[in-house]
């Protein structure tokens, strides 16, 4: 629960509003729209209301040269190892991807992550993990195309919640997003676009489903 | 060094996974660098104030860039990093600079903002004669904006990319969704045409079924 609006220099980030974490959120927003803000106001304020533990992962600054060593990755369970391995198996952002782990590896019940640069792949990867150790993710974005990845969604417009629900749901107002200044997810547009064509009654997720729906409809 | 050979070949550049290599320098007066960092605390007002231009003009320019005039008293240093490279931009258009440089100026936007910030740039070239070089590892932004770009191999070599089917060029950036998904399929036994953008994928598609 967030008490009272989020406010910087006398300028109101967000009002305040109230949501259940019972699975993995995503906040979405444009540049600007305090999610950050939001994010740093309840780690440094405490102003939320939780029986369980919480972490943050704000970002990383610091350059790490060797994530087996900066994770003590000896000491680590097996199936600790096994997903360090895989997801660092893309070297990309090897920093962001170390601190967030760093973070991960205190096992929170719920953890709450400032937008992460890495690829989609890797984010399936991580949300797979958390959820297989119980630990509840509340994701902070401007990028729709990981939306999907979420069992619930946020929108944010103008300091305000414009809409929430079921991801899946709320892609489906595709008018509605593009209201808001957001485009949807590749495969969602290029399912609902098709859809328009009389190709796919359905929405795609990821370039299987996709040519499952498009190929096994014509046949 | 590589940015004088790029604008010689061309006004509208794409450099990808070279970022790093390219310093801003204020040595040349022509060159404005919408960069986004900044180790000064003085507000967006003063900041802006410095190219000598009066405030009318700050009003428009910050209108253009999309910025909102109530940040123009707070601090550079409380400015997200979309509202920092958004003030860089302001402050070239102010010093008119002829040669813009943008380090992943369209991160962080989301989809009207990119819309609206692609078609500015565009503008640029074509009305007012500002030569634009994106500096960008995001292919899916490269797809919808150029047919070639400049793969930045190591520091000093530079390879013209025409063929966005070029596997070699997806072993340091990820594919774009447009190709990953046309290569899927292809594997998958379809014939379906080559294409980049998400318009002329559709279309693919549409004739590929």
């Amino acid at each position: 629960m967030i008490p009272k609006d989020v406010e910087i220099e006398n300028r109101v980030i967000l009002q305040s509003f109230s949501f259940a974490f019972q699975a993995s959120i995503c906040l979405l927003g444009e540049s600007g729209s305090g999610k950050t803000l939001f994010l740093k106001s309840l780690k440094e304020n405490k102003n939320y209301e939780t029986n369980g533990k919480v972490s943050f992962y704000l970002g990383s600054s610091i350059k790490i040269e060797n994530w087996k060593q900066e994770l003590d990755f000896a000491k680590l369970e097996k199936k600790e190892q096994d997903f360090c391995v895989l997801f660092f198996q893309n070297k990309e952002n090897m920093n962001e991807k170390c601190g967030l782990l760093k973070k991960v590896f205190e096992f929170p019940n719920y953890l709450f992550c400032d937008d992460l640069n890495i690829n989609n792949s890797d984010m399936k990867l991580l949300l797979d993990y958390l959820k297989s150790k119980n630990i509840l993710l509340f994701y902070v974005t401007h990028d729709i195309e990981v939306t999907p990845y979420f069992s619930y969604l946020i929108v944010i417009k103008n300091n305000q919640i414009a809409v929430e629900g079921k991801t899946e749901l709320v892609l489906k107002e595709e008018k509605l997003m593009k209201l808001l200044g957001f485009s949807l997810p590749f495969y969602v547009n290029m399912s609902i676009q098709l859809g328009y064509y009389g190709l796919m009654d359905k929405i795609a997720l990821n370039k299987e489903e996709m040519e499952a729906l498009l190929w096994k409809s014509k046949n | 060094m590589e940015i004088k050979k790029l604008i010689v070949k061309d006004s509208f550049s794409v450099v990808v996974n070279g970022t790093k290599y390219i310093k801003p320098n204020d040595k040349n007066p022509e060159v404005g660098y919408v960069w986004g960092e900044f180790d000064t605390k003085e507000t967006l007002y003063d900041f802006l104030k410095e190219t000598d231009v009066n405030d009318e003009k700050i009003f428009q320019v910050i209108q253009m860039v999309k910025l909102k005039s109530n940040l123009l008293p707070v601090s550079l240093s409380y400015l997200t990093k979309v509202e920092k490279k958004r003030a860089d931009l302001a402050r070239c258009l102010l010093l008119r600079k002829s040669v813009l440089v943008f380090h992943h100026f369209f991160e962080g936007n989301i989809y009207s903002e990119r819309e609206y910030f692609k078609r500015l740039l565009r503008n640029f070239i074509h009305k007012h004669q500002i030569a634009i070089i994106l500096l960008e590892d995001d292919m899916n932004v490269i797809c919808e904006m150029v047919k070639q770009f400049y793969y930045m191999e190591d520091k000093t070599h530079c390879k013209l990319v025409t063929d966005f089917y070029d596997e070699e060029i997806y072993s340091h950036v990820s594919m774009p969704d447009t190709v990953e998904l046309l290569k899927y399929f292809e594997s998958c036994g379809h014939q379906v045409d080559h294409e980049i953008t998400f318009n002329e994928t559709l279309k693919a598609i549409y004739r590929g079924v």
